[in-house]
Formats: structure tokens, C-alpha cells, sequence
């Protein structure tokens, strides 16, 4: 036996060596996943990739999903979620794991929560005082209230927290708003540390009209859960002290989370078919009657989820230049199940041009959901790596359908990566996109914009960088961030060039890639790009509502006189402009004379008024500023045109004409 | 009828006064009227960029679209409005006390005409100059 013994004795010690040899050489040769995660591609978390990752994730038990991939974040949010939908009541039930990465420096005591179902909770809530129900045109339908009720919360040491929580309104003080929720932690956490909570929720999803809820068989699941506030650390968008960004939901708001992990697992009825945020760690299984989705994310900062019996779904696999690879996916309402070319289309011209301006499509999938007419509310909103179309309300739309997919595709660019506070600078987000989708519009399907008569809709003109439930009047918040912050950047065109603003762009796309850019943050690439102070244009276009508001105010003929030297008679005339808005330089007039001839000239724009002195050998008849509309931040063009004078016959027949009408018109009302 | 007429003639010289002030009141409304009325027509007309002056389509539109705006926001506008409301209150307030004026000084020298009462109003309105002239 001991020979015997001593030989395997040997072996075993000859293939110990061997092992740790080899386990050595492996190690160091940089296959342990941690290195290879470190040099996994820089440039997308391509479908490629993904093998890999299963192959490194096959080696360790039970880790679900498959999280190995380049960090591209700072993620400071992992959440992980099991939701239930239960169609007939309209239901969430849904658990929720969330661990929180402090990213300051100071102990931190609370937890914040935006519970956002809970702006449907009743006609008293902000979100409807402000917005009346009517979110876009769409209203809600009667008794479509909605909610989130929160069942359970605890530590990860199983510690109950229900007990610590409290509904804050830091906005308006308006009590019958839950939509924003205080946890109060037992331990405070310090800098660098992390928190595990366990939640337990559910939502009584409303009907749809404002993004989320239900119409019919169709589920739009968008911000559903409860989803932690942003901390911001100094330095942040500029914050001089870091803390908690808190903002309930506004009638006009929409959002702003931190970038982290979702891993969600969505149990519907075995007839759904779910569309989500990222991509599904495995396919669907069926149990019992219910159909099981997974779903996991990362480097993005929310999940949205939406669900119905009837999408017609379609894939396509699409790569371009900066796009390594994506699989864009269309969830469709059977009204549009012809209409999957323009779709996809749209979805290819977007990702590609998109990713050539602003930096490449990093994310391995790309889902359309085309709501049915009845959930149009739920349309054109954009989530990471998911998108809504309008609702399907025609068999055959125009042009709107591919504006509306290469808006909400921009938006993962501005809004998805570059993200910025959508309650304070929305600008920066929707006048960003209308941008690049207005330049893309005219690009692939030669749709130009009527830029004139768009800064004719901004009537009131207000800063840009206001806190969106600040904006007053008519539609005030939409004419200025979506359509005022369009023209703001078109006219940085103008004065910068067009070089220069797509490398203002690109710069800014890609320095602020998965951070949270401010509009000071903005104005200093601007600055950095053309080499040159924009304070003045920040501080009047930007920061403040500030318009020019050009107006020819006078015009005097006098007599005509005898020019000598043969000229004949000569004309004299009196232009009399004025500005009576914010500066601006280099203003066009133009003169047309009675018989046909017209001559151009420029304003400096300083001061408030100014006059022209012209002298020809026809009359004068009109002056015009800026004759070709250039001046696009002008809202108000009626008093930019004015005639010399009128002709007698004319004003009195239409002075007689209208005060005989008005005559009549009495007559019917006065005896 | 040679009497009707003749009573009538009287009774309007009788009445010359009214006649007068019917005239005053006439001439100054519709003055003022014309007035009102060509302090908005000129700029109207003055903004208008008419294709014979120089103005181009897009000049056009925008002005269309943004005078219809400016009904509900310029405040120049505004005021024109609420003005020419208040004077078509103002006529609604004076053309029956006026006219009711008449009627009582016309039916008061006409014998057995002197009720002026609810239950006649209907024929002496029609008998007033006022409804008449209109």
C-alpha cells in the first residue's frame, strides 16, 4: 500500500503544481472576469458582446443577470424588481430591492422616493390643479384616479420603516400631494457607503391620459415604482452644497434619476407580450397562466414597461458607423402593422444620424411601442432604450409619424446619456431634441420647419432655465422650452456658424455622456468652442425671457424738390425704427419705392431707435425689418412692416365700409 | 288724410327741439363712430404687407396669424375692444330712454294720446320718429 500510496501522493502533488500553475498564468494572462469586464469594448454593449458575458457568467452560480459589462455611469442606484400585473383590476403588485451608492461626502440621514402614480390620486393633487387633467390635449377619462400604496418597507436587516416615513411637498406645500416620500434611515450613511431597502408596493394604474396607465387591454408602465431622487454632490450642475434635488410631480414636469441597474422580472397573462426598458436576460417562460419576462439595464436612469394582448411585434437587427449594434424592436398596435417600414426607417435614420452627431448608441436594443388610439396619452414619450409613438389613431399618417420617433430617439441622447434636470432646465432636454429632430426632418425627408411662424407662437417669451410649473400663460411652458429653446439654439447657429454649432453640440454630447449637465455647463462649452464670452446672449436669451421687438414707427414723406443737376425730382423720407425689446445687431430694413425699386439696409442695433434719411426719384411706400425673417427670437413681426401712408379713397371706403357693418350690427341689438 | 298730415306737420313743429337733439345726437354718434372705427382701420391697413407695397406671403400669414393672437393678448387691441363694447352698452342704454323721450313729449300734445303706459308701448313706438327714422 505505501508504494502505492507514495505514487498518488505523487500525482496528486504533480497535478497541485499543474494547477496552481496554470490558475496562475490564466490569472495573470487577464482572463478573470474583473479584467475582462475592465477591456470589454468602449463603444456599445452590443447584441457581439453579449455571448461573452453569458460565457463568464456560466462559470458563477446563480448570478442573474448578466451585469459584466463596461461601466459607462456612475451607478448609483441598483434596483432590483418582481412586478405582477393583474389586467382585470388594472393592478401593480411589485416588490422592489434598491441599494443607494452615497456619491457625496456628508452623512446622509433620508432617503427621498418619487411615488409619481400618486399625481392621479385625486383632483387635489399638484399634478392636476396644475394641469386641470389635460396633459397635451389629452383629458382624463372619468374616474380614472390612480395611485401607489406603499405595503411594506424595511432595511436590509429586515428593520421596518413604515413607521419613518413622511409625504414632503417641498414645492408648494400642497398637502394632498404624495408624490414625493421621506424615509428616514435608522444609521445615517456616510460618503461612499451604500443602503439596501426592501419595498413592497402596489399601484392602481389610471387611465390613460398624462404618459401612464391603462386604456383597455393596453399597460403603459412609466415611472410606476418607486424611484429614489437625485443626490447631487457639490459641483453637480453647479450646486454649491450637495443634497437631494427634490421636486414633487407638476403638471408640467416630467423627470430626473440617477444613472444605475434595473433588473425587473414582469409576470402579465400568458396572452401579453411585454415591451421594456433594456433587454431580456432570457425568453419569456410560461407558468402556470402567466407569462414571465426579464428584463435588466444598466447605465441608464429609470425602467418603463408596457404591456398588451395586441402588439404586433417586429425586430431588426441595425448597425451603423457608430452604432455597433442594435436591436431595434416595434411593438405595434394592429392598426399599424402595415406601417412597420416607416418605423423602422425612421428608428434606422435616427439611430444613425444621431450617433454620428452626439456620440455612439451605447445600448444593445431600441423598443417602439405604438400605443393604440385610446392610450395616445401614453404616446411620444421617451424612456432609455424605449420609446412611444403617437397613438394609432389613422391607417395612414403623415410625416408626424417618423418627427414624433426621431424626437423620442434625440431624446436618448438628451435626456437618455446627457442628463440633465428635466423640473428645473427642461430646456436642455426637449429644445435639444426639437433641434437635432427639426435638422434630421429636413435631412431625410426634406420637411423644413416654419421657423417664423413658430417664434410667432411664442408670445410670451420667459427664461429658459425656469423650473417648469414657473411658466405662465397659455402653453407658456411648451412655446418656451420645446419651441423658444429651438430658436435660441438656431440663432447660436446663426451667430456662431454651423460648424461651430455642431462642434458646440458634439462637445457638449459627449462631455456630459451619462452626467448631469446644467445650462452654465452648456454656455461653457459654447465659450470654449467659439473662443469667445456669451454671457451677454446667456443673460438675455437664456436666463431671461428676452426678445427683440422690432417696429417701423414712423415714416414722413415730405416734399418732393427739385434735385438740380438735371436728377429731376427728388423724393425725401423719414424712416423712423425702433427696438422695443433686447438688443440685437445687425438688422435689416428694406425701403421699396413706387416704382418697384428696393434697397437694403442695416441697423447696428444700438440704442433704442434710430432713423433712415432716403432720397429718390419715386416715392416711398413701405420700410420692412428684416424682410426675410432671419431674426428667428422675434415673436411679434405685425409691427416689423409699415406703408408710407394710405391712400384717402382707400382708408375712408374701408373706414365707411366697416362702420356701416358695425351700424348694422348694433341695429340688431339697440332699438 | 289731407288732416292726418297737417296735425302731423304741427305737431312736428311743435316739437322742433327734439328734432334737434335727435339730429346732435345723430351727428356726434356717428362722428365718433367713424372716428373709433378709422383709429383701428389705419393701422390695419398701415401693417398690412400688402403685395403691391413690397410684402411677401410669409409677411402675410405671419400677419393673419398674429393679429388673431393679438384679440386675446395685445394690449391696444384689448383696450379697442372693451371700448367699443362700452359703446354699444352705452347706445343699448340710450337709444330706448331717448326714444322713449319722444315717444312721451309726441304723445303728450296729441288729445286723448297723454298715456304713456306700458300697455300702449307697443303703438307708440311705432308712432315715434326715432323708430322711424332707423
Amino acid at each position: 500500500m505505501k508504494p502505492h500510496s507514495l505514487r498518488y501522493t505523487l500525482i496528486f502533488a504533480a497535478l497541485a503544481v499543474l494547477t496552481l500553475l496554470g490558475g496562475g498564468i490564466w490569472f495573470l494572462s487577464g482572463h478573470s472576469p474583473a479584467v475582462w469586464t475592465a477591456s470589454a469594448p468602449k463603444e456599445a454593449k452590443s447584441p457581439a458582446v453579449l455571448p461573452q458575458q453569458q460565457i463568464v457568467q456560466s462559470t458563477l452560480p446563480e448570478i442573474t443577470p448578466p451585469p459584466v459589462s463596461e461601466v459607462l455611469s456612475q451607478r448609483v442606484v441598483e434596483y432590483h424588481m418582481d412586478v405582477q400585473l393583474l389586467a382585470d383590476t388594472g393592478t401593480l403588485t411589485a416588490s422592489e430591492t434598491v441599494t443607494w451608492i452615497h456619491p457625496g461626502k456628508k452623512p446622509v440621514q433620508e432617503l427621498y422616493f418619487h411615488l409619481y402614480p400618486n399625481a392621479f390620486a385625486s383632483g387635489d393633487t399638484t399634478f392636476m390643479k396644475e394641469s386641470g387633467g389635460t396633459l397635451r390635449g389629452d383629458s382624463m377619462p372619468a374616474g380614472g384616479y390612480g395611485s401607489l400604496t406603499l405595503t411594506d418597507l424595511r432595511t436590509s436587516e429586515g428593520i421596518s420603516l413604515m413607521q419613518r416615513t413622511q409625504y414632503v411637498q417641498p414645492d408648494d406645500g400642497n398637502v394632498n400631494d404624495k408624490t414625493l416620500l421621506k424615509v428616514h434611515l435608522p444609521q445615517p450613511v456616510n460618503g461612499g457607503e451604500s443602503v439596501t431597502l426592501k419595498l413592497q408596493f402596489e399601484v392602481k394604474l389610471p387611465k390613460i391620459f398624462a404618459r401612464m396607465g391603462t386604456a383597455g387591454n393596453f399597460v403603459m408602465a412609466g415611472q410606476w415604482f418607486p424611484k429614489l431622487s437625485v443626490y447631487e454632490p457639490a459641483g453637480t450642475r453647479g450646486v454649491q452644497e450637495e443634497g437631494w434635488n427634490l421636486h414633487q410631480y407638476h403638471g408640467t414636469s416630467e423627470f430626473y434619476s440617477d444613472f444605475g441597474i434595473y433588473n425587473v422580472t414582469i409576470s402579465v397573462p400568458s396572452d401579453y407580450k411585454v415591451a421594456a426598458t433594456g433587454f431580456p436576460v432570457k425568453n419569456a417562460r410560461l407558468v402556470q397562466d402567466r407569462k414571465i419576462y426579464q428584463f435588466y439595464a444598466d447605465d441608464v436612469h429609470d425602467f418603463a414597461w408596457a404591456a398588451s394582448p395586441d402588439f404586433v411585434v417586429a425586430e431588426k437587427a441595425f448597425s451603423a458607423p457608430q452604432v455597433p449594434g442594435v436591436k431595434i424592436k416595434l411593438y405595434l398596435d394592429p392598426l399599424h402593422k402595415d406601417l412597420q417600414e416607416r418605423y423602422f426607417q425612421a428608428a434606422e435614420a435616427a439611430l444613425t444620424a444621431f450617433s454620428k452627431w452626439y456620440g455612439p448608441y451605447p445600448y444593445s436594443t431600441l423598443s417602439i411601442v405604438v400605443p393604440p388610439e385610446s392610450g395616445n396619452g401614453a404616446g411620444g414619450m421617451e424612456y432609455p432604450t424605449l420609446i412611444t409613438a403617437f397613438g394609432a389613431a389613422e391607417a395612414s399618417p403623415g410625416t408626424s409619424l417618423e418627427r414624433t420617433v426621431i424626437h423620442e430617439i434625440g431624446h436618448q441622447y438628451f435626456y437618455g446619456m446627457v442628463a440633465s434636470n428635466e423640473f428645473e432646465e427642461a430646456w436642455l432636454d426637449e429644445s435639444f431634441t426639437s433641434y437635432a429632430e427639426d435638422r434630421l426632418m429636413e435631412q431625410e425627408y426634406g420637411v423644413a420647419s416654419s421657423l417664423p411662424l413658430q417664434s410667432s407662437l411664442v408670445s410670451s417669451s420667459q427664461p429658459l432655465n425656469l423650473e417648469t410649473w414657473k411658466y405662465t400663460g397659455d402653453d407658456a411652458y411648451t412655446r418656451n422650452v420645446y419651441i423658444r429653446g429651438k430658436l435660441v439654439l438656431r440663432d447660436i447657429e446663426r451667430l456662431a456658424g454651423a460648424k461651430n454649432m455642431d462642434a458646440i453640440l458634439a462637445a457638449y454630447a459627449r462631455k456630459y455622456r451619462f452626467k448631469h449637465p446644467s445650462t452654465a455647463d452648456f454656455q461653457k462649452i459654447v465659450e470654449k468652442v467659439t473662443k469667445q464670452s456669451w454671457q451677454t446672449y446667456f443673460d438675455q436669451y437664456v436666463y431671461s425671457g428676452g426678445a427683440p421687438d422690432f417696429a417701423v414707427d414712423d415714416i414722413r414723406l415730405t416734399a418732393k424738390r427739385d434735385g438740380g443737376n438735371g436728377a429731376g425730382i427728388q423724393y425725401d423720407a423719414v424712416v423712423e425704427v425702433s427696438n422695443k425689446g433686447s438688443h440685437y445687431g445687425d438688422v435689416p430694413v428694406k425701403f421699396i419705392f413706387s416704382d418697384g425699386y428696393s434697397v437694403q439696409q442695416y441697423w447696428n442695433g444700438e440704442g433704442k431707435t434710430t432713423s433712415f434719411e432716403l432720397s429718390y426719384k419715386a416715392p416711398l411706400v413701405s420700410a420692412e425689418i428684416d424682410p426675410g425673417h432671419s431674426i428667428l427670437l422675434e415673436s411679434k413681426h405685425l409691427n416689423n412692416f409699415r406703408m408710407a401712408e394710405l391712400e384717402h379713397n382707400t382708408l375712408s371706403r374701408w373706414t365707411l365700409s366697416a362702420t356701416t357693418l358695425l351700424e348694422t350690427l348694433l341695429g340688431t341689438l339697440v332699438w | 288724410m289731407k288732416i292726418s298730415i297737417t296735425r302731423g306737420w304741427h305737431s312736428m313743429k311743435e316739437q322742433f327741439y327734439i328734432l334737434i337733439l335727435l339730429f346732435i345726437y345723430r351727428l356726434f354718434w356717428g362722428y365718433f363712430m367713424y372716428k373709433f372705427i378709422k383709429s383701428a382701420v389705419v393701422p390695419v391697413l398701415l401693417r398690412y404687407p400688402d403685395a403691391d407695397a413690397g410684402g411677401s406671403s410669409i409677411g402675410r400669414l405671419l400677419y393673419y396669424i398674429e393679429g388673431q393672437a393679438a384679440l386675446h393678448t395685445d394690449p391696444d387691441v384689448r383696450q379697442w375692444l372693451w371700448l367699443l363694447l362700452a359703446l354699444t352698452v352705452l347706445r343699448l342704454l340710450l337709444s330706448p330712454l331717448s326714444g322713449r323721450a319722444c315717444c312721451t313729449s309726441f304723445t303728450r300734445n296729441v288729445p286723448g294720446s297723454a298715456d304713456c303706459s306700458f300697455s300702449r308701448d307697443e303703438a307708440l313706438w311705432s308712432a315715434c320718429p326715432a323708430v322711424q327714422s332707423r
